[in-house]
């Protein structure tokens, strides 16, 4: 039984809430947005047909704020909701009442989030059907969590129960470090969740984060759409994505991609979903499920060539797949730099301010999924990613140099972001060679050496910049007007 | 003719500045280059320099000039070879009261140490959120706290001073 879908609420924001309203009227779908005081001029709620506010900046008034959003979608006629990432995308609670109120949750069924988000029974489960997983707990109070450490094994990880992306995640050394991390994961945890427990999991060093992009739908049919490398990170947080994996032999490819198929079949899985694995040498181990939509879903699209937005809409809707895994092929290679307004030179300590002026780049190859206009506040209250600039091509040298072109074309003033780490990290041979791993950044950027390629130019720069400040100045440097016309500005 | 001396660290990097008519000759390192810029938006800056064009980043962070050219940053003291007036000392009654301030903006989750407490250098003095992160400050120095600035659940400003300790 399927519905014919009309109009959709977009329960999110910035650039993964453009993404949604750009496939939403491709398929002939009007969409809603909702947003909070601060996003009354977002990008979002200037390309969505319709715009309801929800409340304060804050997310629990607004992006997290179940009953305002379902009233929002009764009140606009919406049939469906679509959470996008974060926020409610893993909250059975959010699919639950959808069901209740008979609007379709794109997204998977309520039962499906209780198991994904129940690390420890899906853990279970995954286990059972001969996936392996790493030694962790359940749920654990803070008291359980220091008798059950010594049984997983140091180092570990302290992870939220209901946590994803990248947050609420410590990494822990020794005992000694427990109390305080056990403390600071917690708050994160209720802050980011609204759900403070959490569960520890062992830690391999040297490892490699692969995961496997997955839909399935309620006819029982389930596909894998590949891999996608993701141990370019800071904080247990990606930043640069890229399929195929350039570390995977065909037979451990084609294992990864088999034991995804069996773990999300195991928790009876619908719609689209990520599994992720650690890769170690040879051997793999299953992490968890991220029951939603990845922000590192373009690259996947780029070397399929489907619309995983589309793909959630149908299913959700009751349409079956309509593919096998047989029509499913893979072309060229895919590289992902996510483009947060952090600064890389600092730690990548977030970097708030109002962005003045952004080029984005385009030409062959290049997809940019971006929620970020002139004038716009970065503020505390909300995740730090801007943009997503996605490159492909035949092959992965050509995508790195497309890339590399790009992100040179990039510019965002107002702002600092994490550019100059990708510039730099897209040069490096190691790279460039396909061998990294999940501490590359704090082995490689943060010890790097500072390469003194532009020494002469930033030298003439600051003795310019010294010499003119002040002045009616010489140059055209305020006196001619900006080129406006190549700028977004203000 | 103008001389700057650009520093960075310990490095000293000597510039010779030219202005003629409407153009600007900049020497450095015994090359002598014609440099026109012109600002593209807010901070950013198209440059040539005979005739090698490139777009950098230029913003100032007090009396910092701050130089971002592709993956790099420069962070240059610029002086005129006029040195400047020394700077007047007698800030040494001061230098012993260590301010922890925050090192970003943020919500305070919580104050660890009340006026008075005895602190050790590394002991969490506060917690701080940004962007659903949690991190804890750390007392800069062993000493004792002699003021509390600010309380838990206020917005604070990168670089307010939260707390100040004062070393034993």
């Amino acid at each position: 039984m399927s519905v014919r879908l009309q109009k959709v609420l977009v329960a999110n924001r910035g650039e993964i809430a453009v993404r949604i309203i750009r496939s939403c009227k491709e398929l002939g779908i009007k969409t809603v947005a909702v947003y909070s005081d601060v996003d009354r001029h977002a990008l979002h709620v200037r390309l969505a047909d319709e715009a309801v506010p929800l409340g304060g900046a804050n997310p629990l008034e607004s992006y997290l704020n179940i009953e305002a959003i379902l009233e929002a979608a009764k009140r606009t006629g919406a049939q469906a909701i679509h959470p996008g990432y974060g926020f409610l995308a893993e909250n059975p609670q959010a699919s639950a009442l959808c069901e209740r109120e008979g609007i379709v949750f794109i997204g998977p069924p309520a039962e499906v989030l209780r198991i994904c988000g129940d690390k420890s029974t899906a853990r279970e489960r995954i286990m059972r059907a001969g996936v392996p997983v790493l030694p962790g707990t359940g749920a654990v109070s803070d008291e359980e969590a220091l008798e059950a450490a010594s049984r997983v094994g140091f180092p570990l990880l302290i992870k939220a129960v209901s946590g994803g992306g990248g947050k609420g995640i410590h990494l822990v050394r020794e005992k000694s470090e427990l109390p305080s991390a056990l403390r600071l994961a917690r708050g994160e945890a209720k802050t980011s969740f609204g759900d403070e427990r959490i569960y520890l999991e062992r830690w391999l060093e040297r490892t490699r984060h692969v995961e496997v992009q997955i839909v399935a739908d309620h006819q029982g049919r389930i596909v894998h759409l590949g891999e996608r490398e993701c141990s370019i990170q800071r904080r247990h947080q990606k930043l640069i994505e890229e399929t195929p994996s350039p570390g995977l032999r065909p037979s451990l490819r084609a294992k990864l991609h088999e034991a995804a198929i069996a773990a999300a079949s195991a928790i009876g899985y619908i719609n689209a979903g990520t599994l992720e694995f650690l890769v170690s040498g040879e051997e793999f181990y299953f992490l968890e499920v991220n029951a939603r939509l990845q922000v590192e879903h373009p690259i996947t699209e780029m070397v399929t060539g489907l619309d995983l937005v589309k793909l959630q809409i149908r299913v959700a809707a009751g349409e079956p797949l309509g593919m096998n895994q047989g029509d499913i092929t893979f072309h060229g290679h895919a590289l992902e730099c996510r483009i947060s307004a952090e600064d890389p030179h600092r730690g990548f300590f977030p970097s708030l301010g109002r962005i003045l002026a952004v080029r984005e780049p385009s030409g062959p190859g290049i997809r940019v999924d971006s929620g970020i206009y002139p004038g716009m506040e970065v503020t505390r209250h909300y995740d730090p990613l801007l943009a997503k600039v996605v490159a492909w091509a035949p092959t992965r040298e050509e995508a790195i140099l497309r890339m590399r072109r790009a992100l040179e074309e990039l510019v965002i003033v107002g702002v600092d972001t994490t550019v100059p780490f990708h510039l730099w990290t897209l040069n490096r041979p190691e790279f460039l060679r396909g061998e990294y791993d999940t501490r590359f950044v704090e082995e490689r950027w943060a010890r790097r050496e500072r390469e003194g390629a532009y020494e002469t130019e930033a030298v003439l720069l600051a003795a310019a910049a010294v010499h003119l400040r002040g002045r009616r100045p010489l140059l055209s440097i305020s006196h001619r007007p900006p080129l406006r016309n190549a700028w977004r500005s203000q | 003719m103008f001389r700057y001396y650009v520093l960075e660290g310990e490095t000293a990097h000597e510039v010779l500045v030219e202005e003629t008519g409407e153009s600007l000759f900049l020497t450095f390192r015994g090359v002598r280059r014609k440099v026109e810029i012109t600002q593209v938006a807010p901070t950013r800056y198209h440059v040539r320099l005979n005739g090698k064009s490139l777009e950098a980043t230029v913003r100032w962070e007090g009396q910092t000039v701050i130089v971002e050219i592709g993956p790099e940053r420069y962070e240059f003291q610029v002086r005129p070879l006029v040195p400047a007036r020394a700077r007047p000392r007698g800030e040494e009654a001061e230098t012993r009261a260590s301010p922890v301030v925050a090192p970003m903006p943020g919500l305070l989750v919580s104050v660890e140490v009340r006026e008075g407490d005895r602190v050790n250098r590394g002991q969490p003095v506060a917690i701080l959120e940004a962007m659903k992160m949690q991190m804890e400050i750390h007392a800069p120095t062993t000493g004792v706290v002699r003021a509390v600035h600010a309380q838990p659940g206020q917005e604070v400003k990168g670089g307010q001073v939260l707390v100040v300790i004062r070393e034993l």
